[in-house]
């Protein structure tokens, strides 16, 4: 999806803030819930990776830019948790009333998870071969001229926005990986080839770029077309 | 951990919305037997004091004084840091070497992946917006941010971690180290470094 979590390029946030010394954790409910969430991921099976991906991806804009980046894991996991009927809001409630009486707070309006919207025309995800054979061979040789697709899936992918329509290189073939898409949508695993791809910053960004400068990024074999002028022109 | 003694019965007034949240859920999870508190305990202890910049600068130490190392370490990554006991999650892990004409830098631009077992969770500026939409579209303004003048000649490498490798940057060893055991060499091997936001410098 075209979320806000897909930032590379974006201008407007201003420079880098760091901080000395800074503690593992800032307080200690952000070490606990990431306890959790990684609990609830790797010895549960309530959830996995990319899934837990998507539920941040559809956070409200105005909350994820707002918040820091544990708010957003929190509101995640407990969306998720209560999605999969592990508890509901009124549970939760409940037990935070009897951990603590006197609390109470006012609920953010925009500390929510979207749901996924709705379209007459866009794809939930990339055209794929879900056929495809487990170890399949790759179609693409280190070298390769290859295409991103011109895509605006409105669910998970791993293709960010700066990338998609541009002309890259074949470095070299990672591994077969399971398709984040797919495990999302359709809950299969598809094993894909996934590519090192190098791309010029000036393919990505213009003019403005040194000539020098590259980008490298991992991508599936189904985020990638053949590239180069002869294929332009079929 | 030292607050393992049935801390989330202590009726401490909660701090925050969040740290209230996060302990109603903790205790729901416990009613219904899906975690314990031990196991969230163990879990912090590990992102808190297994895991952090320490393991990479061995790894990177190594790679200075060892050229057999370094070479398995670019040819395989994960089997490399294996041999000095460092073992990684699921990942894939690439080293990438910078030289006095190529600067790799990392980034994650669509979330926070990170080479945990290497340099620990990441920090806070590696998450932010601000890193992650920059450093992609103008990475030389950026390592200017954290000191880093380069020159025209430079290339810079950007790597946007998105799938399952994470990557690993091998600084330049600083010149007038060769005194240095690998011990000290280690010491000095920032984590920005193996970001490759900013070089090794001897401390002065």
């Amino acid at each position: 999806m075209n979320g806000i979590h897909d930032v590379g390029g974006m201008d407007g946030f201003g420079p880098i803030q760091r901080e000395d010394n800074e503690p593992v954790f800032h307080a200690p409910w952000e070490g606990r819930m990431r306890a959790i969430h990684t609990l609830v991921r790797r010895k549960c099976h309530i959830y996995n990776t990319d899934e837990s991906r998507y539920y941040v991806e559809r956070i409200d804009p105005v909350y994820y830019l707002s918040s820091t980046y544990y708010q957003n894991w929190l509101l995640r996991m407990e969306t998720l948790l209560m999605e999969r009927g592990v508890f509901s809001e009124g549970e939760l409630q409940e037990k935070m009333d009897q951990l603590c009486p006197s609390f109470g707070y006012q609920p953010d309006l925009h500390r929510r998870v979207m749901p996924p919207t709705p379209s007459t025309q866009r794809k939930f995800v990339i055209e794929t071969k879900t056929d495809a054979e487990p170890q399949s061979e790759p179609k693409f040789l280190p070298g390769t001229l290859v295409k991103t697709k011109k895509v605006s899936p409105l669910g998970h992918t791993r293709l960010p926005r700066y990338v998609r329509g541009k002309q890259g290189v074949i470095e070299k073939m990672n591994g077969h990986f399971i398709l984040p898409d797919i495990r999302v949508h359709q809950g299969i695993d598809v094993y894909q080839p996934v590519y090192l791809v190098c791309f010029e910053a000036k393919e990505l960004w213009g003019e403005d770029a040194y000539s020098k400068d590259k980008l490298y990024i991992e991508l599936w074999e189904d985020y990638l077309d053949l590239g180069g002028v002869q294929n332009e022109q079929q | 951990m030292s607050n393992s003694k049935g801390h989330h019965h202590h009726h401490k007034l909660p701090d925050s919305f969040e740290e209230l949240r996060t302990m109603a859920i903790e205790s729901i999870l416990i009613e219904k037997g899906l975690i314990s508190a031990e196991e969230v305990d163990e879990l912090i202890h590990h992102f808190v004091s297994d895991i952090g910049p320490m393991n990479g600068a061995k790894v990177v130490a190594r790679a200075w004084v060892d050229p057999e190392f370094k070479q398995r370490l670019l040819h395989d990554g994960k089997r490399a840091v294996a041999e000095l006991g460092l073992e990684m999650a699921s990942e894939e892990l690439v080293v990438i070497e910078n030289t006095s004409n190529i600067q790799n830098v990392v980034v994650c631009t669509l979330c926070s992946c990170y080479p945990w077992t290497l340099l620990g969770l990441p920090p806070t500026w590696y998450k932010s917006t601000a890193y992650r939409s920059r450093v992609v579209v103008d990475p030389r303004s950026v390592l200017r941010e954290f000191g880093l003048e380069l020159d025209d000649t430079v290339e810079i490498r950007v790597w946007d971690s998105n799938a399952d490798t994470r990557y690993l940057v091998l600084p330049e060893r600083p010149r007038a180290t060769e005194h240095m055991n690998e011990d000290e060499l280690a010491s000095i091997v920032t984590r920005d470094a193996m970001i490759g936001v900013s070089k090794v410098e001897i401390p002065s």
